[in-house]
């Protein structure tokens, strides 16, 4: 299984899919089709919910409706993660959605690619865990 | 949407648009602990029996219905996917990566070596489309793979 995370820069990009981070972002969640029609992999792709929090992707707002529509799952702020999460707030400073991200990478003992524009700081975050980056 | 009552208690859903239907798609498909119904679906006899051996016999699947419905929401994911992305490009057709871009993002997230080289990438794309126009992103990355490879021997 690939998991997609798209950060909120990756969300911005998204609600102008036609300039060139935008493209970019569409071409990492392309990833998700493509793996599951040839490698039968249960791909998908996530938006941690303070990603979108710091995104402004309030999912009742008739303006998220293009972003909405892609088949993007929340991954929620659930007791654990946030353990996770505040140890790395605490260890490396990263916002917290950053170190979201980083406490998914960690926990999910799956591939994960994450999609940002600020690679140094999600490698950071997710050490020592490594992590793939697609840099918007 | 308008929702026609069918017979027996099943409803066809009839979308009014195809955005709409996409909507609903995903909706269905993200409701958690949906209640389970009965179906008169008809299948192929031998896929039946080949299910039947999967689960009884060779322990893949812990029964008919799971492997059944496993499958299914996949092929159905799938396809909102598909459906999803391929909307977004109708509407706004500047939107859709190139091949060599979707083709990079897959190396790496599949840990490619050739991850590291989006001019090989792009080559091999180039090289693919000239000879085959409907090429997938796959199909470049193992391209571009092949190129790296004998390049490094």
């Amino acid at each position: 299984m690939t998991t997609v995370i798209l950060d909120s820069e990756a969300i911005t990009a998204l609600r102008k899919p036609a300039s060139a981070k935008g493209r970019a972002v569409l071409a990492a969640l392309e990833v998700v089709p493509a793996q599951r029609k040839r490698r039968r992999i249960n791909a998908h792709a996530i938006v941690p919910t303070t990603v979108r929090v710091e995104a402004h992707w309030n999912r009742r707002d008739p303006a998220a409706a293009t972003l909405n529509r892609l088949p993007i799952l929340d991954s929620t702020l659930t007791s654990d993660i946030a353990n996770h999460a505040s140890d790395i707030v605490e260890s490396t400073g990263v916002s917290v959605a950053d170190a979201h991200i980083a406490a998914l990478v960690a926990t999910s003992g799956q591939p994960a690619v994450v999609v940002t524009s600020d690679p140094r700081d999600i490698e950071r975050a997710s050490a020592p865990h490594r992590v793939r980056v697609i840099r918007l | 949407m308008t929702v026609v009552p069918q017979m027996c208690g099943t409803f066809s859903i009839v979308p009014t648009t195809h955005a709409t239907a996409l909507d609903r798609l995903s909706a269905l498909l993200r409701i958690e602990n949906s209640p389970t119904v009965n179906t008169s679906m008809r299948i192929p006899e031998n896929l039946r029996d080949a299910a039947a051996l999967v689960v009884d016999e060779l322990g893949l699947a812990t029964s008919t219905t799971t492997l059944t419905t496993e499958s299914l929401r996949f092929e159905l994911e799938t396809a909102l996917w598909r459906a999803s992305l391929d909307a977004l490009y109708a509407h706004d057709p500047a939107s859709r990566p190139s091949l060599a871009q979707t083709a990079h993002a897959l190396a790496v997230a599949e840990d490619s070596p050739v991850a590291e080289y989006p001019e090989l990438i792009e080559d091999a794309a180039q090289a693919i489309v000239d000879r085959h126009p409907t090429a997938e992103p796959h199909d470049v990355l193992l391209w571009a793979e092949a190129l790296h490879s004998a390049a490094s021997t």
